[in-house]
């Protein structure tokens, strides 16, 4: 039963990083994207998310309730180590579903779509910088059980060099899976080339911040790196995403979309993947050496296997209706452009 | 939820009325003999533990139960006659139903509905103190020990009184540009 709730949560964050990432990269793409085509970006941007952007966050609360129930004592540590990136996070969160329903559905479109679009663009890229430094940060071992002051208690943890440079790793990937599955969503041929070599520009931005990574963990003097490299599964799983980097511009160059698509997403599951690889089944690295684990942190059984039902109940409903949910408003979207015009 | 200080069998039930925090009486209610028991029950005369039978120390805070108690029973009651006006109109006085007094009362109900809900949330939630799970832990044990929590609250009310505001001004622009658009024909 436990193993049940672990896969669960392995694979509600690995489904929040690619529908939530791939709504936050697209806040990041627009945030970056010259001044000319900002416009361009922005409906398209628009036209892709709109319906099911809300549905995506399902994922996120989805992992905190599986921590919250089945693994307390990891949610309660994450939650007060590290409640500062936690509440900008969730502040983030907010300003960016605000902003960007009103700038959808306000009747009126004059100067406060500028303002609109500031907040959904800027949180856009703070929450995922946020969730990477919070990810850094569990694995940075520098979370106190007894801290003696309030830097170390709940700054020193996600304020340093390595978490900061996961944080920034986040927002890379979520900026190059956004880009790929925005290929897909894009009309013309000018604006699928323009997301084409966008795709490829930040494939390479994320390769970059990825090595950024290994040198702050070299500059931090943590073990990541000698655990990585010394890890076989890791090594192995990095080895694929990169291998299939050609074989994913081979496609875009088609213009293969769904192919593309599922590449990506592959891609993404690899990267996850390997990071989790390092020291599964450690969630939280302890300063004192010690660890929480999915296994040494787990509620009692009683309490796992309800929620590993209710899990398995509940993903018999979730799956079908999201297959659906994304059938109607992501397959039929040559239906939908011919109605525009 | 209803406060009643000592235990006993076909308890009766106090509508209205001002709690006194130092006598432990509410004071200037109507009292209905057996009500609460049937309430509580449905037998009129079952017995319904009172407040003196708790330690103090498990005691809620009296007033604030009481009193969105009282508001959400009423607001209730309120609407159920509205209703039963309504009803009576619909079928009697049909002409009665656009008169400027009746709909004035019933634009004044609109947000009956949303206050006794927030009040009842008051009522289960203070009435549930000082435990956050029953007879298990306290709410003052399963507070985080982060510091400045008072920020917090400042902060998140901050955020959804923003949000409160933003939500006003985005409606009063739908209402202005429909009318924009129903005297300008479609544009």
């Amino acid at each position: 039963m436990l193993s049940i709730a672990i896969f669960f949560l392995l694979a509600s964050v690995y489904l929040y990083s690619l529908l939530g990432g791939a709504d936050f990269g697209a806040g990041v793409l627009e945030l970056f994207s010259s001044k000319s085509k900002k416009e361009e970006t922005r409906n398209l941007i628009s036209k892709a998310m709109a319906p099911i952007w809300e549905a995506n966050h399902m994922w996120l609360i989805i992992t905190v309730v599986i921590l919250f129930n089945a693994f307390p004592e990891i949610y309660t540590r994450i939650s007060i180590s590290l409640y500062i990136p936690l509440i900008i996070m969730l502040i983030g969160i907010i300003m960016r579903g605000t902003a960007f329903t009103f700038r959808y559905y306000d009747a009126m479109k004059d100067g406060s779509q500028e303002i609109y679009s500031k907040v959904f663009t800027a949180s856009s890229l703070i929450v995922p910088f946020f969730l990477g430094s919070l990810l850094g940060a569990i694995i940075s071992k520098k979370i106190m059980l007894h801290p003696n002051t309030f830097w170390q208690a709940y700054l020193a943890p996600w304020l340093n060099l390595f978490s900061i440079s996961i944080g920034v790793f986040v927002v890379t990937i979520f900026a190059f899976v956004a880009s790929v599955f925005l290929i897909g969503d894009s009309h013309d041929v000018a604006t699928r080339d323009r997301f084409i070599r966008k795709s490829k520009r930040t494939t390479f931005i994320m390769v970059a911040s990825g090595g950024l990574v290994f040198l702050s963990s070299y500059l931090e003097q943590n073990d990541f790196t000698q655990n990585f490299l010394s890890n076989f599964y890791s090594l192995s799983l990095i080895a694929l995403a990169t291998t299939t980097l050609p074989y994913l511009w081979s496609v875009l160059k088609k213009g293969k979309v769904w192919e593309s698509r599922i590449i990506a997403g592959a891609q993404l599951l690899f990267i996850i993947a390997a990071f989790y690889a390092v020291y599964f089944p450690k969630v939280v690295l302890l300063g004192d050496g010690d660890a929480l684990t999915l296994l040494n942190a787990a509620a009692p059984d009683k309490t796992v296997s309800a929620l590993a039902w209710a899990l398995l109940f509940g993903s018999a409903i979730i799956f079908p209706s999201l297959f659906y949910l994304f059938k109607v408003f992501k397959m039929s979207k040559t239906i939908s452009v011919v109605k525009d015009h | 939820m209803y406060k009643l200080r000592k235990t006993e069998k076909g308890a009766g039930l106090i509508v209205g009325g001002i709690p006194n925090e130092t006598t432990h009486e509410t004071e200037y209610g109507i009292y209905i003999p057996n009500m609460l028991s049937f309430l509580a029950y449905g037998n009129f005369t079952a017995e319904v533990k009172g407040l003196n039978d708790f330690p103090k120390a498990n005691w809620p805070p009296i007033a604030v139960t009481h009193l969105p108690f009282q508001a959400m029973v009423g607001l209730g009651v309120a609407m159920a006659l509205i209703g039963i006006i309504f009803a009576f109109l619909w079928f009697r006085k049909k002409e009665y139903l656009f008169n400027r007094k009746f709909l004035l009362l019933v634009a004044l109900a609109t947000p009956f509905g949303f206050l006794a809900v927030e009040a009842g949330w008051m009522v289960t939630e203070v009435g549930r103190q000082p435990w956050i799970l029953y007879n298990i832990l306290r709410t003052s044990d399963a507070v985080s020990p982060v510091p400045g929590q008072v920020f917090h609250l400042i902060i998140f009310s901050f955020t959804y009184i923003l949000l409160s505001f933003a939500a006003f001004w985005l409606m009063k622009r739908q209402i202005q540009a429909l009318e924009h658009s129903e005297q300008g024909g479609k544009q």
